[in-house]
């Protein structure tokens, strides 16, 4: 319980008592609540549920630093990382800090500030809502966030607002973030009846060793549609924890779309609930995980009032000392008659030495529903692999193409071309270089 | 043999029924035609005593009985039958013990002895193979995987069996292509009787080349508007529904 | 129009059909848990020094732990030391015949269904009648002695069949393994020991009826079966109890083993006391029952029909450690009124070539909770490894739960693994078809549910089967609106 990341609560101490009056003690009183949940929550170990099959041991290893200032050093080159195509916004994150200088917005639809300005200005609506959807949080991480949050994208849509380019939010680790925790926290409202799509990276250039923490609040009001396209290709040595907390209002479509690909640990908890009927939330999701990384989905799919629907489905490809972890919960409360849930959760394991965890998991306390999950383990049809072989494919390509066509499903679900792109030549270089008889 | 008179129905709140009138004796075949949503499927749901459905007025007389008095079984026991548009999936239910159960529930209700197991088994696969029905079904569950015209012709079995005094027939010839619906009209015809009474309901007329009706009744905007013979058809089949309705309104 | 509702509220307010106490003296120790209670159990069933060590043993490791927390379930603490650890009828000795049974007793069977007497032995069924705590009667131990299989009472086992006790006797099942398991250890009563010898097929299905019937009394039964090489066995197990005010504590242990190419059947109807429609009384069922496919090509399938208890904590598990060994485990669980069950199975894959399959109903009416608990493990040496999993619930009110929470843990590539959960009420659409075709709605219930649960059904004996539809149906009168 002593270690060094619960000393975030210093850190955050220390920047409570740099406040400048126009913050508001708000602002103070929302990090001091959030100090005494790093404490009281403390560090998850495996004996809980939740981290029943995900340690956190390397990460303690890491002994990230909680430090609040940015370094002033300068910027590395980051053409190489920036994004293609045309946005409505462009929003960088540097690690973890806003960088105005790269960053525009070009629709009138959108308000942003970054977090940072919002609390230096004191600005009341948005302080109110930090922390709204997600609480102090389940466990140290995200209490840490919100005690020690340093910036982060705040975004909204005006009402009635339909953004056709995407808004891009793009985060790059460089070298300096060696050995530190990164604390992004983005906070995004779509109010009613507007619609946007968001592009979410998780980037490193010659990064190494760093823990990245982010929380996303998301609120979508009545009749609003949010596609939210989440890809994490942190560096190899990286920790990263992703918190998404979403709430639907009246008939408001959330499609998320998330790739964890990259770091060493990575862990994506998404927790999604309901204000009033019609709403719709879809969570489609895709991991690699090989080379000693652990890759760990959590979903949380609260439904708390009637006539709303949910589906998830998630795809995973393990090989080599590679870990999934996928656990999918859907709550269907008392109150909440007509709800249509359903999950499925499948996984595709290359080699030995690779491991699958999953637990769908269902509570249900209404009758009329329908809900369903499945989840399945297996392995590339070798009836398959055969056919390729005998059309003149060596073994690696044949499993390069099946494991792309395993994927596509999700692939697909990539409203942005590059992107897509990107993780599929991603995952077939890595699933052809397997070396399969020395994993 | 059954008798409604200024009928009301609603449904959660809203009226569907308008003042129904429709007097169907033993040994006759009508047909109850009209666009859709002009009230003919609640029409054969209220007659099988089906629940969401308000009676707010009028009067249901079959057989000397106040029909609104009888509980759905109670119903089926004193004969009535309906075939429904969509026949409902029971999973793991076996086709044949469902068939001998309800059977017997009826047999007992009547006072009669309960039918023997081998006896009931001649008699459905004769019957089955009169409607063409794949014997391999009868071992299935109730209408689980069935396709559209496997479960008319499992309601038309079903039918055969419980030989009811009136029976409904709402829609059966949707979704069936020119084979099957010759096979279950066929199956229909087999049961016409001096004794017994059908009410088919249709949006086609086309049910009504294979299965010839006594009386043609037109519904629209929840009344009957409009009564003939077979000719009414016909005359329906060339004009389509759209004057009907406009006479209804004015 | 009479409401859906109409003809079941009387229905609901049906009382516990086995609900009746025999009146028969019992030697009763006074409540409370010590050493000494556990010698003085030792001592009255008389048994050898050793046994004696086991029990002290699993107690002091007992008092080590702490109940599990992590299943569904609500109830009050159990106060260990408030139950009282042993009762058996009074008679001294024990009956030599039939005709030295308590008639009493035998009237209690009789009203239970319960095929002790000799046109049931004809049907084929031998009996080990567990009444309270002590055998009181086993019949044809001739027929199956012919063919070599012992099928006695655990105290029995002890004291005559030493060897093979004390080499499966906790094998399967260590003392420290929970909580449940090593009360069971230091304090069980008595229970069955089945053996079966090499290449024998068991003659007939063997059968026996628990029975809860001293207040306060915590029942805490041990089975042990193993089958030897090439050997078959069919194990029904089934039970029911008088109806009492106070919770009752039972905490069984059932260990399976099986060598090469043998087969174990185990069947399960189980209907005790849930409690009242408030939620009072009934059983709290801590059950630790599993099965080793210890043998290659060996084959162990749990059956189980869960109507009874007001607390149901149970998952037999199958590890299959043979290579080509076979797991199965077909379960319907029922809960209504404040009954809850956590319920399923764990299937260990550590062979090659092992198959699971796990089939779980779950039935949660009224205000029923019902979980299914299940954890399937693919070893990472386990090569073609192959389980299915199919895992349905049914709702019938809305103030019912039903949960679904699967473990599955995968470390060998060649396995294949799949997991299928669907959650459905009886529709009022299926009601109105078949009470359109004449059913009553009680029996439309009744046949909608046990085609529901028919996969688990065709997996009992015949017999067994009947009998399971019927307690079902009796069980669900009243539940469905």
């Amino acid at each position: 319980m002593n270690h060094s990341l619960l000393d975030a609560s210093a850190e955050a101490e220390r920047y409570i008592g740099g406040l400048d009056s126009r913050a508001g003690d708000w602002l103070a009183e929302r990090r001091r609540s959030a100090v005494l949940g790093i404490q009281q929550l403390g560090l998850p170990d495996r004996r809980q549920e939740r981290w029943r099959y995900s340690g956190i041991d390397g990460l303690l290893d890491g002994n990230f630093s909680a430090d609040w200032e940015s370094t002033d050093n300068p910027l590395p080159p980051l053409e190489s990382v920036m994004p293609d195509g045309t946005q409505a916004g462009l929003l960088v994150f540097v690690d973890g800090s806003f960088q105005a200088e790269l960053s525009f917005v070009n629709d009138t639809g959108i308000q942003f500030t970054s977090l940072r300005a919002a609390m230096a200005k004191g600005d009341r609506k948005v302080l109110a809502a930090l922390g709204s959807l997600s609480g102090t949080g389940r466990h140290a991480f995200s209490a840490i966030n919100l005690a020690t949050m340093q910036d982060g994208a705040v975004i909204s849509v005006s009402p009635g607002k339909s953004i056709d380019q995407p808004i891009e939010l793009l985060h790059i680790a460089t070298a300096a973030a060696g050995g530190r925790m990164l604390r992004p926290r983005h906070l995004i409202t779509l109010d009613k009846g507007s619609q946007a799509s968001i592009v979410e990276r998780h980037l490193c250039l010659d990064a190494d060793g760093y823990f990245n923490n982010v929380v996303s609040e998301i609120l979508l009001q009545e009749d609003a549609r949010l596609d939210h396209q989440r890809v994490q290709l942190e560096g190899s040595q990286a920790y990263h924890l992703s918190e998404v907390h979403v709430q639907l209002g009246a008939r408001a479509n959330y499609r998320a779309i998330n790739a964890a690909v990259g770091a060493r640990w990575s862990r994506t908890e998404i927790n999604g609930g309901f204000l009033a009927a019609g709403a719709n939330l879809d969570l489609e999701g895709l991991y690699l995980a090989g080379d000693g990384q652990l890759v760990d989905f959590h979903l949380d799919v609260v439904h708390g009032v009637s006539g709303c629907s949910s589906r998830s489905n998630f795809k995973g490809i393990v090989y080599g000392q590679g870990r999934a972890v996928f656990d999918g919960r859907i709550l269907v409360e008392r109150q909440a008659q007509q709800s249509d849930a359903h999950l499925t959760n499948a996984n595709l394991m290359l080699s030995r030495g690779s491991e699958v965890d999953t637990k769908p998991q269902l509570e249900i306390l209404a009758d009329d529903v329908k809900c369903s999950h499945g989840t399945t383990v297996g392995q590339l049809d070798p009836q398959a692999v055969f056919y390729l072989r005998s059309r003149g494919l060596s073994p690696s390509q044949a499993r390069r193409l099946l494991c792309l066509g395993f994927a596509s499903e999700i692939l697909e679900g990539f409203g942005n071309v590059s992107l897509r792109g990107q993780l599929a030549d991603h995952i077939q270089r890595r699933v052809e270089s397997i070396d399969l008889e020395n994993v | 043999m059954l008798s409604i008179e200024g009928l009301r129905v609603e449904v959660e709140g809203k009226e569907i029924l308008k003042g129904l009138d429709l007097e169907v004796n033993a040994g006759e075949v009508h047909a109850i035609m009209g666009p859709n949503g002009s009230g003919k499927s609640t029409l054969a749901h209220v007659l099988a005593g089906r629940e969401g459905y308000q009676i707010s007025g009028g009067k249901l007389r079959y057989l000397g009985l106040d029909l609104q008095e009888l509980e759905i079984e109670e119903r089926a026991h004193a004969g009535i039958f309906l075939a429904m548009q969509y026949p409902v999936e029971l999973p793991g239910v076996n086709n044949m013990i469902f068939l001998r159960e309800a059977l017997n529930a009826i047999r007992r209700a009547r006072g009669e002895p309960e039918i023997d197991a081998l006896g009931f088994m001649k008699q459905v696969r004769d019957k089955a193979r009169e409607l063409n029905l794949d014997e391999k079904l009868l071992k299935r569950s109730v209408n689980a995987g069935f396709s559209g015209g496997e479960k008319k012709r499992n309601e038309v079995l079903q039918m055969a069996m419980l030989a009811p005094k009136l029976a409904i027939l709402d829609e059966t010839d949707s979704g069936l292509d020119i084979d099957a619906l010759r096979i279950v009209a066929d199956g229909v015809n087999l049961l016409r009787s001096p004794e017994r009474a059908l009410i088919l309901v249709t949006h086609y007329q086309r049910l009504l080349d294979y299965i010839q009706p006594d009386r043609v009744h037109v519904l629209a905007a929840g009344r009957i508007v409009r009564s003939g013979g077979r000719e009414l058809a016909l005359e329906l089949e060339e004009k389509g529904y759209g004057w009907l309705s406009e006479e209804a309104a004015a | 129009m009479a409401s859906p509702d109409a003809g079941v509220d009387r229905l609901i307010q049906a009382e516990y059909q086995q609900g009746f106490v025999t009146d028969i003296e019992s030697d009763t120790l006074p409540p409370g848990l010590d050493e000494d209670v556990i010698r003085a159990i030792s001592l009255r069933k008389q048994e050898p020094d050793w046994m004696l060590q086991k029990r002290l043993e699993a107690y002091r490791r007992w008092l080590l732990m702490s109940e599990p927390q992590w299943a569904s379930l609500h109830h009050p603490p159990i106060d260990f030391q408030a139950i009282s650890y042993f009762s058996s009828p009074k008679k001294g000795e024990g009956p030599k015949s039939l005709d030295e049974v308590d008639p009493e007793l035998l009237a209690t069977y009789e009203k239970l269904g319960i095929p002790l007497d000799e046109q049931k032995a004809l049907a084929g069924v031998a009996v080990d009648a567990v009444f309270d705590s002590v055998s009181v009667a086993t019949t044809f131990r001739q027929t199956l002695a012919e063919a070599g299989v012992i099928f006695c009472a655990m105290s029995e086992a002890v004291r005559e069949y030493p060897e093979l006790i004390q080499r499966y006797l906790g094998s399967v099942v260590p003392p420290q393994d929970n909580f449940f398991a090593a009360l069971n250890g230091a304090v069980f009563s008595d229970g069955t020991f089945v053996y079966v010898p090499k290449g024998v097929r068991c003659p007939m299905e063997l059968s026996t009826y628990f029975r809860i019937n001293e207040a306060n009394t915590g029942q805490f039964e041990r089975t042990l079966i193993v089958a030897e090489e090439g050997s078959q066995v069919s194990y029904l197990e089934g039970c029911t109890a008088p109806m009492r005010d106070e919770n009752q504590l039972h905490a069984a242990v059932v260990e399976l083993v099986a060598l090469d190419d043998a087969t174990i059947k185990y069947s399960t109807v189980q209907n005790w006391y849930p409690g009242d429609s408030q939620g009072r009384g009934g059983i709290y069922n801590f059950v630790t029952k599993r099965g080793d496919c210890r043998g290659a090509r060996s084959r162990i399938s749990w059956t189980q029909v869960e109507t009874g208890s007001a607390i149901t904590w149970k998952y037999p598990s199958c590890i299959l450690r043979g290579r080509d060994s076979v797991g199965e485990f077909y379960s319907v669980a029922l809960t209504k009124g404040r009954q809850q069950a956590d319920t399923g199975t764990k299937m260990i894959h550590i062979g090659e070539n092992t198959r699971s399959t796990i089939v779980s109903k779950g039935i949660s009416a009224m205000e029923g909770s019902n979980a299914y608990r299940g954890l399937v493990r693919i070893a990472g040496k386990a090569e073609n490894a192959r389980n299915h999993t199919q895992c349905d619930s049914l709702l019938i009110g809305d103030r019912c739960a039903a949960h679904t929470f699967p473990y599955i843990e995968v470390k060998n590539p060649t396995a294949q693994v799949e997991h299928e959960a669907t959650t459905s009420k009886v529709s009022e659409d299926q009601l109105f078809y078949c009470r359109q075709r004449g059913l009553s709605q009680e029996d439309a219930v009744s046949m909608i549910i046990n085609g529901f649960c028919k996969e688990v059904f065709k997996e009992l004996p015949m017999e067994f089967a009947v009998e399971a539809q019927k307690l079902l149906a009796v069980s669900l009168e009243g539940a469905v609106g």
